[in-house]
């Protein structure tokens, strides 16, 4: 079809609004915003990882125990069934549980949990329990729910082989896992942009020599690079400093494709005539990269980070889970999948392997953003 | 070309004279970067620019008037040649010998109009930035409420309504557009415009319009404009003198009524005769047909390089390039042509025998 | 594959309606993009036919739906675009089948693309694969159309490139496109759509991206062989310019509608439209002296803000205040055979 003339259509506004007044002012960010908004399974996802790190952030609050507080007794415990009817038909409007049971198996010794129907427990918003320090900071023993009474355990999505929380485990290494994707992209973009930009500014030698040792980089198989990395790192470092170890080594490679796109952006838009306009203006070369270079490609490469940030946070559960990366005490998803390595378990407690869920549910969510971000990143069609 | 008076080194009326204007680009292969060729996009051009006209340049793809106009306003750097340019009564000076900072001042006085509205207006800018841009850039404005006041008086210029100043390029059409950038380059009051293919993209009602508008800033404000284009049509219409290039050589040059309707240069004769015209009635005129395609400017015939798909080659063409000489217009203007026989040829322009034919129509 | 052996061309008897003497009949054509931004009536209700060796032409800025009327009638039209009504009978073999209510990746459209339309592009290089020679790709095209042996189809091959003025038709068979020249590629793209001798050509802006001496050349090389082998042609543009010298009839379109039509004599010395008028003055002359042209007035609108009424008359110099935005103006014949969609020149007795 031949491009229309009249005013330039602009993607993702409706039709009704091309000639509203709004449009015909609105900025580039705003634009990207409406478009968006129009990406529902991006929106979805940007709420999905909002109450993640919302969960995250306060994670001593969400969390109803202890992450390190162990019942010996409730050694791999299965999740509670939340139930809202009693035994005797009658419903309560408080949802409760009912406290396990412990017995054992007649014929293979094992720990059987039955729930014992003759006791409930309410639950509650705002109950007390294992006291905590938010942040390092604030003291308190109220958590957002759990069990009316103190003493008694609610097994969410069931206890792990020394009867800690999973709930509460997953909750706490959702810090790390989450966090760690966005350390590292952030650093990833540093060095794309720095290296990016320097190769596409400056051309020539620097250029030929910052791609090759992209390339050389980029022709390492990434698991066994990770993998000798980590091997390097003392285990006797403290969590903290082996978290930003692990940040860095995962980054080694992850700047790399961030800089190849900043170069590629970089050569395109001095392309443009408007940036040729501006030199003849007689704007300086720092005028022109930051008010015509990087507002133009600003949108795009935190669309690209954003589908980067999955890759950072597999890289730590796998680096954990072979049992390279973070050891515990730290907890992350990876160190939690650790636990559910042996084939015992995926048979008789499958919910250790719940951290999967959380694993993939981030993953899925950060591509779909990503992916949203992506196609509301250039809202100009051009012609 | 030989229209140097004896005081200097431009033409009298000049503002801007080219001299032995050559850009060459390299052609290399491997990773050692080995020169195996040159693409010769501008071979040898002299041309004087006067004060107030519309010099056209015009030609196929390729046929450099694009490098030409690039290597004017230095936004290519020229092999060698000169661009001289004078403001008023001051000395002439040499644009390829200026570095970054001085050209500053000199490109305030040649500003230039791109071909694609949709590529040279930075979307992420409101018109107020982006007209304003140049006059923050060369701080001629004290305030921003200063600032406002001139954007405005600007798109009035040009016929827009100075309300739309916060919107950004989205909101316009190609045509719109079109004089937004046309705003842009009248932001410094400058004394030159290149119009590089300015009206190229535009649908043929938007492009009168635009053709009309530049004609009526020229008057308005004493513009000078080098205009760019490939269409026979809108270069009659709109410049004062033509010069046709091809393969990096201006091959005839002289003003447009006289170029037009008696060229002395057959490649002109051919463009003419190409170019379509809205009018049945021409639909079964003869026209000339050229053989093959445009010179490669990477492998230049020798001789002239247009005798290859020339009817009137003989063997002097083939090994002597001609030089671009005055072959005198009607009423003692200059007509240059670089043919060898432009004295001796003749060529039909768009008068021959058409014109009757069309009278008796109407 | 022979026409007849096909049972699926069989079912496809006459369809009624369309003049006898016409190649191919459109009427009320409608085409019509969806998007998330709106719909677009990108075609909306044109009309017209084409006899067999005549060649019309279909021109106006860009948006009228110049394209569109052209990919309606092939059934190539992008995913979000839909022919929602109207007709296209189509003159084929003995009988006329409507091509709207074939399937468009059926066995009637696949046997009449390329063998009875042809249709070439703005950029020949899309019409070509770049990994096998031009030869070998016509060779192709006349053996899926004709049953023939690959000697004979290289013997007609041969013979087509030469009739489209290939230098050595004999050496560029075997030639790849990167091989060739920007006119040479249009003349080999020409060679393949006319490969199997089609009755009808649709050209699509096949002269924009060329230099006009290449034009020049284009024009004539369509006009020779349309004498010779007497095709008829659709040429769609936007230049009038290559209207008045090829072809014998022209309908002039605006958004979607068709706002001219008749011989190019009647609209280019007979204008009646206030828009063919107003292009034809926007355009500048090659014509001794001192031609002033006067422009259109406006900007073409957005298709997803089109105008009620006519869709031109928010830039018409000649707008009946009350008249013109209330409806769209029936098609009047001012002369025989040229036709007008204005109420300058009646039809207002359809408003109330």
């Amino acid at each position: 079809m031949t491009q229309a003339a009249g005013t330039a259509p602009l993607d993702g506004v409706p039709a009704a609004d091309q000639t509203d007044q709004r449009v015909l002012v609105a900025s580039q960010w705003q634009l990207i915003r409406w478009r968006f908004f129009r990406h529902k399974l991006a929106v979805i996802s940007l709420v999905v990882l909002g109450a993640f790190y919302f969960v995250a952030i306060f994670a001593e609050f969400v969390a109803p125990y202890d992450p390190t507080d162990f019942r010996e007794e409730l050694t791999l415990a299965p999740p509670h069934t939340i139930r809202f009817v009693d035994p005797d038909g009658n419903f309560h409007l408080r949802p409760f549980v009912h406290p396990f049971k412990k017995t054992l198996d007649s014929v293979t010794y094992a720990a059987i949990f039955v729930e014992d129907e003759t006791v409930m427990q309410p639950l509650g918003l705002f109950v007390r329990s294992d006291p905590y320090k938010l942040w390092g900071l604030f003291e308190s023993e109220i958590h957002l729910f759990g069990l009316q009474d103190p003493d008694a355990r609610l097994s969410l999505l069931g206890q792990d082989t020394v009867g800690r929380d999973l709930f509460t485990r997953i909750v706490y290494g959702a810090r790390i896992s989450l966090t760690i994707g966005l350390v590292g992209v952030a650093m990833s973009f540093f060095l794309g942009i720095l290296f990016g930009g320097l190769s596409g500014y400056l051309g020539g030698t620097v250029d030929m020599v910052i791609q090759r040792i992209i390339e050389s980089l980029r022709a390492l198989p990434t698991l066994p690079l990770w993998m000798a990395l980590s091997i390097a790192l003392p285990s006797d470092w403290p969590v903290l400093r082996t978290y930003f170890a692990i940040v860095i080594i995962l980054s080694t490679v992850g700047w790399t494709s961030i800089a190849r796109v900043v170069r590629g952006r970089f050569f395109a838009l001095r392309e443009e005539d408007f940036v040729g306009a501006a030199e003849l203006d007689g704007a300086s070369n720092l005028r022109i990269i930051f008010r015509y270079l990087l507002p133009s490609f600003l949108s795009y490469i935190i669309a690209r980070l954003t589908l980067a940030i999955p890759q950072m946070i597999l890289g730590e559960t796998a680096l954990s889970f072979i049992g390279l990366g973070l050891q515990p005490p730290a907890i992350s998803w990876g160190v939690l999948l650790k636990d559910a390595q042996a084939i015992r378990v995926l048979a008789l407690s499958p919910w250790l392997l719940l951290p999967t869920v959380f694993v993939v549910v981030t993953i899925l969510a950060f591509n779909f953003v990503g992916d949203g971000l992506r196609d509301a990143s250039d809202p100009y069609t051009h012609v | 070309m030989t229209e140097t008076s004896e005081s200097g080194v431009m033409g009298d009326r000049a503002i801007i004279s080219v001299r032995n204007l050559v850009k060459h680009f390299p052609v290399e292969t491997g990773i050692l970067r080995r020169q195996v060729g040159v693409v010769k996009a501008v071979d040898n051009v002299n041309f004087d620019l006067n004060e107030g006209e519309t010099l056209a340049l015009v030609g196929e793809s390729g046929c450099g008037k694009t490098t030409t106009s690039h290597c004017i306003i230095q936004a290519q750097r020229p092999t060698s040649g000169q661009v001289f340019f004078r403001l008023g009564d001051d000395e002439p000076m040499d644009l390829t010998q200026m570095e970054k900072g001085e050209l500053k001042g000199a490109r305030r006085n040649i500003r230039m109009i791109y071909q694609d509205p949709y590529s040279s207006l930075n979307p992420r800018m409101t018109l107020l930035q982006i007209i304003g841009e140049p006059l923050a850039i060369h701080r001629m404005v004290e305030s921003q409420e200063e600032l406002r006041v001139r954007v405005a008086d600007l798109l009035r210029l040009v016929r827009l309504d100075p309300s739309t100043l916060n919107r950004y390029p989205h909101a316009f059409s190609g045509g719109q557009r079109q004089r937004i950038a046309i705003a842009r380059a009248l932001s410094l009051s400058p004394k030159v415009v290149i119009a590089d293919e300015a009206v190229s993209a535009l649908d043929v009602s938007v492009q009168a319009q635009i053709l009309n508008l530049l004609k009526e800033l020229q008057h308005q404000l004493g513009l000078t404009y080098l205009f760019v284009a490939h269409n026979l049509a809108v270069v009659k219409y709109e410049a004062d003198r033509v010069a046709v290039m091809y393969a990096g050589k201006i091959v005839e040059i002289g003003e447009t009524e006289e170029l037009y309707t008696s060229p002395r240069h057959p490649y002109t004769e051919a463009l003419i005769s190409a170019a379509p015209n809205p009018d049945p009635d021409t639909k079964h005129r003869a026209r000339i047909v050229l053989a093959g395609e445009v010179a490669d400017p990477g492998n230049l015939p020798a001789g002239c390089a247009f005798h290859p798909r020339c009817r009137y080659a003989e063997d002097r063409c083939r090994q002597e390039a001609p030089e671009l000489v005055d072959v005198g217009g009607s009423e003692g203007q200059s007509h240059f042509s670089a043919c060898h026989f432009a004295e001796s040829l003749e060529l039909t322009g768009i008068a021959g025998g058409l014109q009757s034919e069309k009278r008796g129509n109407e | 594959m022979s026409q007849s052996a096909d049972p699926d061309l069989e079912r496809h008897a006459a369809v009624s309606g369309g003049p006898s003497d016409s190649l191919l009949t459109v009427r009320n054509l409608q085409t019509h993009f969806f998007s998330r931004e709106g719909v677009v009536k990108a075609v909306d209700g044109v009309s017209f036919d084409i006899r067999p060796g005549e060649i019309l032409g279909i021109a106006g800025e860009s948006g009228c739906g110049k394209s569109v009327t052209s990919q309606s009638i092939l059934r190539i039209l992008p995913k979000n675009g839909k022919i929602v009504e109207g007709e296209i009978l189509f003159n084929y073999g003995d009988r006329t089948v409507d091509l709207i209510q074939e399937d468009a990746d059926g066995a009637v459209l696949r046997d009449i693309r390329g063998k009875e339309i042809a249709m070439i592009f703005q950029e020949p290089m899309t019409a070509f694969s770049p990994v096998h020679t031009i030869g070998d790709q016509i060779i192709e095209t006349i053996r899926i159309h004709q049953q023939v042996s690959k000697e004979e189809a290289h013997e007609q091959a041969l013979e087509m490139l030469r009739r489209v003025g290939m230098p050595s038709p004999a050496r560029n068979i075997d030639q790849y496109t990167f091989n060739l020249s920007g006119g040479m590629r249009q003349r080999a793209m020409v060679a393949l759509s006319l490969s199997c001798r089609p009755k009808l050509l649709i050209a699509d802006e096949p002269t924009t991206a060329v230099d006009v001496t290449i034009q020049a050349q284009m024009l004539e090389l369509l006009r020779d062989i349309q004498a010779d082998l007497g095709m008829a042609i659709i040429m769609i543009t936007h230049d009038l310019g290559v209207i008045a010298e090829l072809t014998d009839r022209v309908m002039i379109m605006y958004l979607g509608k068709e706002v001219e039509h008749g011989t190019v004599e009647d609209v280019f010395h007979r204008p009646q439209h206030p828009y063919t008028r107003g292009l034809l003055t926007s355009i500048p002359k090659m014509e001794p002296g001192r031609v002033e042209i006067e422009p259109i007035e406006g900007a073409v609108p957005s298709p997803y803000a089109m105008p009620t009424g006519c869709k031109f008359h928010t830039r018409c110099p000649d707008y009946i205040e009350g008249v013109c935005e209330k409806q769209d103006p029936p098609l009047v014949e001012v002369a025989r055979g040229h036709e007008v969609s204005c109420y300058l020149y009646g039809g207002r007795e359809g408003l109330e």
